[in-house]
């Protein structure tokens, strides 16, 4: 609700007393609207707010229309108090309220019924005297309000003000440069500031560092965090070392490391590829590059049809990974020849994130199968929506030996269903 | 709160108001990037131009038809076809008269007076400007002189509002335009001014011919009107609410203003509005960020746009606007709650506005209820409903609401002018109880109890102020990246994984770094920075020349010696793409804000340096 007009209440009144304004007689005093407003117009001309503050000032009541008694024709109002009434609705009582007007007042039978017609209404945007209850809440809001916008702005520079600097990241680089062994992975928290870490820390990362699926496979793991945010590979675990360089917090954590027997992915080159769907197909084995470095990938037919060691971003993160891109009605075959079993394979899938966001609700799962020799060890189903899946399947029934294994990934609808994986046997 | 008819001193302000918000917008968009879409509507804007000058030239050989050809109208006019062309228009002509070199008849080339990224950008610095100006006459028509101020103060301090300002876009002439005629509106129910009603079919006119969010004006001005004149026809329900002057000014005017602006339109007018719709209906979809999230197809989370409202506006104009809406609604929501619940229903005020006046097609709402509460709120929440309704399509940024934002402002101003009124009211009794003759302190002035509240009513509009002033200060020239103290600035919000730019205009900062440190005819693979933005840059001199531009996607990078990476988290996987062809993870340049990295460079010959195989264990045996 808008703040309601002022001056049409005391018109009513005017009305009331002096019927012959109604025959188009100006009404208001002053003349600061120049004529042209119009009374009964809510926008109209109300002047300097001195004015209208004197004009509606509750303290006048009812009483103020009697100031204006005898006015008639074109005669000015007297204003209500000394002060500058400046421009107050003025201009044309129009003629067709008179009518309506008169019409209830005729009709009203009781004294009290008159009274309540020609009392002058409050209105609702009028401010009552204010107790003391409403001085205080006014008096807080004031105060609240300063609070608020103190509280803002010095919150906006204490962020601005508080990141960590070049010199926090160096002074963390050469303190980690000289405790560091050689391999150890370096991991950045919160995953957003990574680049600036990357930046930091070059000489220690290389692509095989940067896209791990996990760390469980290393004695001692190092992480530069800023923001007191810890890495979610390591939350749940406390730090052997923690030092605060400025904004930068360098943390290495102790652990004892995963025995890795083998890596599916760097023996990628001793594998075979096939493709089945009731004949065999052998996908051929070429040389190729990756990161400007030797790399594997067998050919299957076009090139997204392929497996090959990929670098894949899933959950817009970097794996380290084998590219095998689903084919539809074919199951496609990675066999690798000698592998030494331990306890579990520990098998990480995803779908590369352009294709998992194009098929958002159309995506088929991709279903990826592990074989030791002729026995199915497990399977996982990866769905669409999943992020970079982890599964660990169990080997202890060939703990000790050495056996081919196989990884069989189909899928009932191949559009868009670019798999990667990763594993490890792990004794 | 006292509204108020403008006076000469509030033109005046206004005017002032006007002139610091171009010259802070001004001076702010020399250090700024150039946008995605800026690039385009360089391009559109040029070509537009072509027309006018070889209309010039036709009209000067009495050739005059031949300009208005549909070959030759194609010809210059089919450029970024999907927006209607005002904007553009101004800014070609801006362009050609603040920085285009001319030679006049004696042949005399004059000096350009601005660089030609800034000559594109004037416009949107004055629609911004408009918007300012308008809402402090706006405001003073609603809650007084500290509501105007207070509103055009805490608009022009959202930090976006600021950012999207200093651009060739549309999102903040659009803005300007849907205010200007919802106060257009504003001032023809009552018909004080005939002429307001005309005016606002002009306005809505070329509103349309600003932007498309205009289309969505008519019928929430209408939902408005039928709210206004419900008492009427609550009386008479047979008879139809007459039709105001407004709407029919918007349906014949508008239309007429529209279809006369866009050339497009007087040769393929069916043709080109039904492309032009369905290319609006059928926008593709972004891929937006939002609480760690990636959002690439419909629907965003409902909470999308008023979560991010909530995080990039000052949450002091947040708070204040809350205060300015339940100014508006609290009678209402009390007398509702009254009924079941144990609070006490306000007191019920006369109604004021059921006056008999005679009220026409000209004057639609005379003696009614102008509901300013209704409009303000109406448009203030519109824009946002707009983008959280599950089919719209993504598109993500603030931008896409910021009409709603001189609303917001407006409720904010409000709830000032309404404290202040209070503070009147205090004063005021304070001053009847010193007056009184039982007052042992008889005879004293109220003097500096009102001095002191109008010290207030001008402090308050400037403190209020202060914190989007901060914030858009500490955040410039980086806008897209801004987020308030509630959100932790911007650190925080990559906390919460709330979106971090787009339009790849961040780059600009780097060009410095660049030039200095890039070998000769290096190629730069440019990653979201637009063709036309780094002609932009080349041309404005903040580029070297033989700095190349290397394409788009792998080939790009594949053919680069350095490559960019604008952090957004769908653009990871250029991350990944570069890493994969340059062999290492490091780059040799971030350019961050407040620790929060915007952009990566890479350079190809130092991966090389430091790249190791990626199929041998790097693990200490």
């Amino acid at each position: 609700m808008a703040d309601p007009p002022r001056k049409p209440t005391d018109d009513i009144e005017l009305e009331l007393e002096a019927p012959e304004v109604a025959g188009g007689g100006k009404v208001a005093g002053g003349g600061g609207g120049g004529g042209e407003g119009d009374p009964f117009n809510p926008f109209g001309p109300a002047g300097e707010d001195e004015a209208l503050e004197l004009a509606f000032d509750p303290r006048a009541g009812h009483e103020a229309p009697k100031h204006a008694t005898g006015v008639t024709g074109e005669a000015p109002i007297q204003p209500l108090a000394t002060g500058p009434i400046r421009p107050m609705a003025t201009g044309p009582m129009p003629r067709e309220s008179a009518p309506g007007i008169d019409l209830e007042l005729r009709g009203a039978d009781t004294s009290a019924e008159l009274e309540l017609a020609t009392r002058r209404p409050r209105l609702s945007g009028e401010i009552d005297p204010p107790s003391a209850r409403a001085r205080l809440l006014v008096m807080l809001a004031l105060v609240g309000v300063f609070v608020l916008v103190g509280l803002e702005v010095a919150a906006s520079m204490i962020q601005h003000s508080t990141p960590a600097t070049e010199r926090d990241f160096e002074s963390a680089r050469v303190f980690v440069s000289a405790k560091r062994k050689a391999g150890e992975p370096v991991l950045f928290a919160p995953y957003w500031m990574a680049p600036i870490g990357r930046q930091h820390f070059a000489q220690m990362l290389s692509l095989r560092l940067s896209s791990l699926s996990d760390v469980d496979a290393f004695a001692r793991v190092w992480v530069v965090s800023v923001r007191g945010e810890r890495h979610p590979w390591l939350r749940g675990k406390s730090p052997k070392v923690t030092r605060r360089f400025g904004g930068v917090t360098v943390a290495r954590y102790d652990q004892k490391p995963a025995d890795v027997l083998y890596d599916f992915f760097d023996h990628l080159g001793d594998a075979s590829v096939q493709l089945v769907s009731g004949r065999i197909h052998n996908c051929g084995k070429r040389a190729d590059r990756l990161g400007g470095m030797p790399s594997v990938r067998f050919d299957c037919g076009r090139s997204w049809n392929r497996v090959a060691q990929y670098l894949a971003e899933v959950d817009h993160k970097p794996y380290r990974c084998i590219y095998a891109h689903a084919v539809d009605r074919k199951v496609k075959r990675i066999t690798f020849p000698d592998v030494p079993l331990g306890a579990r394979i520990v098998l990480y899938t995803g779908i590369n994130d352009f294709e998992k966001r194009k098929l958002k609700n159309a995506g088929a799962p991709v279903t990826v199968a592990v074989y030791a020799g002729s026995q199915r060890l497990g399977q996982v189903e990866h769905q669409n929506d999943w992020p970079w899946h982890r599964t660990v399947v169990s080997t202890k029934a060939h703990a000790g030996k050495r056996a081919p294994v196989r990884f069989e990934i189909t899928t009932r609808k191949a559009f868009g269903r670019e798999l990667c994986f990763y594993a490890e046997s792990q004794r | 709160m006292r509204p108020c008819e403008p006076m000469r001193r509030d033109y005046l302000l206004a005017l002032l108001l006007f002139a610091l918000s171009v010259a802070a917008l001004g001076l702010a968009q020399r250090d700024q990037g150039v946008m995605r879409d800026e690039g385009t509507y360089f391009r559109a804007s040029e070509s537009y131009w072509g027309w006018f000058a070889h209309l010039a030239d036709n009209i000067s050989d009495g050739k005059t038809g031949k300009s208005f050809d549909r070959k030759e109208i194609h010809r210059y006019w089919r450029n970024n076809g999907e927006h209607p062309v005002l904007v553009k228009t101004l800014s070609a002509l801006s362009w050609r008269f603040l920085h285009e070199r001319a030679r006049n008849k004696r042949g005399f080339e004059s000096a350009a007076l601005m660089s030609e990224i800034s000559a594109f950008r004037v416009p949107g610095w004055l629609f911004t400007g408009l918007a300012v100006a308008l809402l402090y006459l706006f405001g003073l028509r609603i809650g007084g002189r500290a509501c105007g101020l207070s509103a055009a103060l805490l608009y022009i301090t959202i930090p976006r509002v600021f950012f999207h300002g200093q651009l060739a876009c549309f999102d903040s002439p659009i803005t300007t335009m849907w205010l200007l005629v919802c106060y257009g509106y504003f001032r023809s129910l009552s018909g004080e001014k005939k002429r307001w009603a005309i005016y606002t079919g002009v306005f809505f006119g070329l509103a349309l011919a600003t932007k498309h969010n205009a289309w969505f004006l008519p019928p929430l001005l209408l939902i408005h009107y039928l709210a206004v004149v419900w008492p009427d026809l609550s009386l008479r329900p047979l008879r139809l609410p007459r039709v105001a002057l407004v709407f029919i000014a918007m349906a014949v005017l508008g239309v007429l203003v529209f279809w006369a602006h866009w050339p497009m339109l007087w040769t393929d007018p069916i043709k080109h509005l039904r492309w032009y719709f369905g290319f609006h209906a059928r926008h593709s979809f972004y891929n937006m960020e939002y609480l760690g999230v990636n959002w690439g197809y419909p629907p965003l989370p409902l909470s999308y746009p008023f979560v991010m409202t909530l995080f990039t506006v000052p949450t002091i104009t947040v708070l204040l606007s809350l205060a300015g809406l339940w100014h508006y609604i609290s009678a209402t929501v009390l007398t509702v709650l009254s009924r079941w619940t144990g609070i006490v229903a306000p007191k019920r005020h006369d109604d004021p506005w059921r006056y008999p006046a005679k009220r026409s097609w000209v004057r639609p709402a005379q003696g009614l209820n102008p509901r300013i509460g209704l409009l303000l709120v109406i448009n203030a929440s519109f824009p946002l409903l707009l983008i959280a309704l599950p089919w719209t399509p993504i598109f993500g940024g603030t931008k896409h609401w910021m009409p709603a934002y001189p609303f917001i402002a407006l409720l904010g101003g409000v709830a000032v002018a309404r404290l202040l009124e209070r503070l009147r009211a205090i004063g005021r009794a304070r001053a009847e109880a010193n007056a009184s003759p039982q007052s042992s302190r008889a005879g004293a002035s109220a003097r500096p109890v009102k001095g002191w509240v109008r010290v207030m009513a001008v402090l308050l509009p400037i403190a209020i102020a202060a914190p989007g002033a901060v914030n858009t200060w500490l955040t410039h020239p980086f806008g897209l990246s801004q987020y308030n103290a509630l959100a932790g600035g911007v650190a925080g919000a990559a906390d919460l994984g709330l979106n971090r730019q787009f339009w790849g205009y961040s780059p600009r900062q780097l060009l410095p770094w660049i030039n200095k440190t890039l070998p000769k005819s290096a190629n730069v693979y440019w990653h979201d920075v637009s063709y036309d933005a780094y002609r932009a840059y080349i041309n404005d001199g903040l580029l070297r020349p033989d700095i190349h531009n290397a394409g788009a996607e792998q080939p790009a990078i594949n053919a680069s010696n350095f490559a960019m990476v604008i952090h957004e988290l769908h653009f990871n996987k250029y991350d990944y793409m570069i890493w994969r062809t340059y062999g290492h993870p490091a780059p040799v340049k971030v350019l961050s804000l407040d620790g929060v990295p915007l952009v990566s460079v890479y350079d190809r010959k130092r991966a090389a340096t430091l790249r190791r195989p990626l199929s041998q264990r790097d693990r200490k045996p």
